[in-house]
């Protein structure tokens, strides 16, 4: 352990929590930290770090200065002063050369010992996340993650950052989920991870965004995922207003079906909502964010609440074990929000919106901004059922549904129909030989 | 954390006037929300009466508030049992109790077992008379069918002790909707208390959720439907001290002053004087069982009261 006083160690304390990062640190946390460093001593003109390189420690300078020396100038620092936490905890390269501007005594800090204190903070890996997502895309920055260049953050979340990218070979757009480091840095965290991917990758189904690959880069893990055009739900509710009821149907007839084939290999979604449903170019739903499904029957670690409060299930809010029911409910808020504006619990708050799911009952009387009828208002309720032994799985639920849709329409044989059919010849491919 | 042994005349001094509601426990939620897990489901909501039996029958452990204080529920199969036991810290093959609905108590019980000095009918009212009072626990002689986790022995008879919350209060709810919907017609209840095995020292029944919580935080999906207010459920208690139960049992032949008695195998919430005057109206006395000798010691708590 360094030695030091009380007044001296707080001011380390101090120095450390002004880092962005770990000022959501616990105290005693934060000491740690400073007690499993080792302390070093720097002569006047001897580099604590060097512009663009990468290394593996943080130094709390705690007596003398330092000259920075960065692309867009030079700046002194007065001890107390933390240096190069951001670049290390991103993995990235140093963006600053830093000298002794004398006898220099500074507190190296290990990489290692900084990711495990992160990992203790939920907010402190978000913040973490917030950053590495900014340094991606500054203007002086690498703008690269993996072999990806990264072209901007296309929308953020609980669960991460969804990046958008490029392929580096062919130029083709690309999705990347930077998966937030609150969640990576956990303990149970990679492990998760890995078992989760390998199971996405696996999947294919036209209604889930497929995982192409996944890797490890700046302190977190990136799943690799299509590009895909079109708008969320929730883009479509917010701007065009009311859905028709074919698109309706056809919603949660797609809907149910890619839920069934995601519980089908194992999986619960647990997050879905309108701005994770994408209806793409050619008018298909899609699945995505994928980035906080779980094996079914799987707890929620620690108590912690995932998704998101205005669609999630009484189970997923009681920390309970979810299967697919969890994603029917989820689904059926979402069905819920398309008939009549609004989710079914529609609160001001996170409390509001628990309280809701736990002990309110969906109004079905409100009115609709269309109309779907008595069975389909009956099917959804089922869908909305507060327990889960009265709520229907996917594939269930999406069996009853197509007792409700229209019969369709068979189209009347034609001319070309009922000739192809008398003369199939005519539709085959015919190679003419000349005789010789 | 807990109080010596309290005397007689202490348990009378519960019945104060208005108390600091219970402290929470927060959950912290992905995005940082703070969620205070103990207060999700309550006993006064019938929404969430039905969410608590849906965990029951799912397998998941249920803490309950239960009359003046909390208990633990679970299914009541031997691996379920056996968990639970492990969870608190006592052997895995330590005997349950059962926790039931009030009109499936006689059916716990073999009637034709019992001593010659007592009958069935005598027994149901007395069962009666203490089910209208409040919270309580009784042993007897084991029903055929029970299984041999679930049943104790005591000499040659195997009993079985169930331990039941009264008529008034609505955790009776939960066990009913739950035991509908399972095959069994019991559940296994223990108290919200780790085992002194686990922590080395007498652990008190806990009587608020954020403490209970708290100690089986270790049971990540431990479910709690609390009382409605803490207060509501002492003052709907009067005289009974916030702690296990006390039981009486009719398996084995007592007399007392030459009338017949039941026994008091522990000695819990209700207090003897108490025990013994419910008795007196069935002209039966109390014998008290060695077991039975010193009070159960109720939890005290360093913040409110």
């Amino acid at each position: 352990m360094i030695s030091a006083d009380e007044p001296t160690r707080s001011a380390w304390v101090a120095s450390l929590r002004a880092s962005p990062v770990l000022r959501h640190l616990a105290e005693h946390r934060l000491r740690r930290l400073i007690d499993e460093g080792e302390l070093q001593q720097f002569t006047a003109g001897a580099e604590l770090t060097r512009a663009d390189t990468l290394d593996g420690a943080v130094f709390l300078v705690v007596g003398g200065a330092c000259d920075v020396q960065r692309p867009d100038g030079a700046v002194r620092l007065e001890a107390p002063a933390l240096i190069g936490e951001v670049a290390v905890l991103t993995g990235t390269p140093r963006r600053a050369t830093v000298r002794a501007a004398g006898c220099v005594h500074a507190i190296a800090i290990e990489r290692d010992r900084f990711l495990e204190a992160i990992g203790s903070s939920a907010a402190a890996g978000q913040e973490l996340t917030e950053l590495v997502a900014d340094r991606l895309c500054a203007p002086d920055s690498i703008r690269q993650v993996g072999r990806f260049p990264v072209d901007g953050v296309m929308g953020e979340g609980g669960s991460g950052r969804v990046l958008r990218a490029r392929h580096p070979l062919l130029g083709i757009p690309l999705a990347l989920k930077m998966l937030s480091h609150a969640l990576a840095l956990s303990p149970e965290g990679p492990r998760a991870f890995v078992r989760e991917a390998s199971l996405l990758v696996q999947l294919e189904h036209p209604g889930i965004v497929r995982v192409l690959d996944a890797f490890e880069a700046l302190g977190t893990f990136f799943m690799v995922m299509p590009w895909i055009e079109g708008a969320t739900l929730r883009a479509h509710i917010d701007g065009d207003g009311a859905f028709s009821q074919e698109q309706i149907l056809r919603v949660a007839d797609e809907g149910l079906a890619a839920l069934a084939a995601l519980h089908g290999a194992g999986l619960v979604h647990r997050d879905v909502k309108p701005s994770n449903l994408l209806v793409n170019a050619s008018g298909r739903l899609v699945l995505i964010d994928l980035g906080i499904a779980c094996p079914r029957d799987a707890a929620a670690p620690d108590r912690r609440l995932v998704g998101s409060p205005s669609y999630c299930s009484p189970e997923q809010i009681l920390g309970r074990p979810v299967d697919g029911r969890s994603d029917v409910y989820s689904f059926g808020c979402t069905l819920y929000e398309l008939v009549f504006g609004r989710p079914p619990f529609d609160a001001d708050d996170i409390d509001g919106a628990i309280q809701g799911h736990l002990h309110g009952t969906p109004s079905f009387d409100a009115p609709a901004l269309v109309s779907m009828g008595e069975p389909f208002l009956r099917w959804l309720r089922r869908c909305l059922s507060r327990t889960r032994i009265n709520r229907p799985d996917a594939a269930t639920a999406r069996a009853a549904l197509r007792q409700l849709l229209p019969p369709p329409v068979v189209e009347r044989p034609g001319w070309a129909a009922r000739a192809s059919a008398a003369f199939p010849v005519l539709r085959e491919t015919v190679e003419w030989k000349v005789r010789a | 954390m807990s109080m010596p042994p309290m005397s007689t005349s202490a348990t009378g001094s519960h019945a104060t006037g208005s108390r600091p509601e219970l402290s929470t426990l927060m959950a912290r939620t992905q995005s940082g929300y703070e969620l205070d897990v103990t207060k999700l489901l309550c006993l006064a909501n019938e929404a969430d009466i039905e969410l608590a039996a849906e965990a029951l029958v799912e397998g998941l452990p249920l803490a309950a508030g239960f009359a003046n204080f909390y208990v633990i529920y679970t299914r009541a199969d031997a691996d379920t049992v056996a968990q639970m036991n492990v969870w608190k810290g006592r052997p895995p093959s330590q005997t349950g109790s059962i926790g039931t609905t009030t009109l499936r108590i006689p059916t716990l019980f073999d009637f034709r077992q019992l001593p010659p000095t007592l009958t069935e009918k005598r027994v149901l009212d007395v069962m009666e008379a203490f089910l209208n009072r409040g919270p309580i626990g009784f042993r007897g002689p084991a029903a055929l069918d029970l299984p041999r986790h679930m049943t104790g022995q005591d000499g040659e008879t195997r009993t079985a002790q169930t331990i039941v919350p009264g008529y008034r209060c609505p955790s009776n709810k939960v066990v009913a909707r739950a035991i509908e919907q399972l095959p069994d017609r019991y559940l296994y209840i223990t108290s919200a208390n780790l085992s002194h095995h686990r922590t080395g020292i007498e652990e008190p029944a806990h009587w608020k959720p954020a403490p209970l919580i708290f100690d089986f935080r270790h049971i990540v999906n431990m479910q709690l439907i609390r009382h409605e207010s803490e207060n509501v459920a002492h003052q709907n208690y009067q005289g009974y001290a916030e702690m296990s139960t006390t039981v009486i049992s009719f398996h084995r032949r007592a007399e007392v002053d030459g009338r017949s008695a039941f026994r008091l195998e522990r000695y819990g919430s209700m207090d003897v004087p108490d025990v013994r005057a419910l008795l007196e109206r069935f002209d039966l006395g109390l014998e008290i069982a060695e077991s039975g000798r010193d009070r159960l010691q109720q939890r005290s708590y360093d913040f409110g009261r």
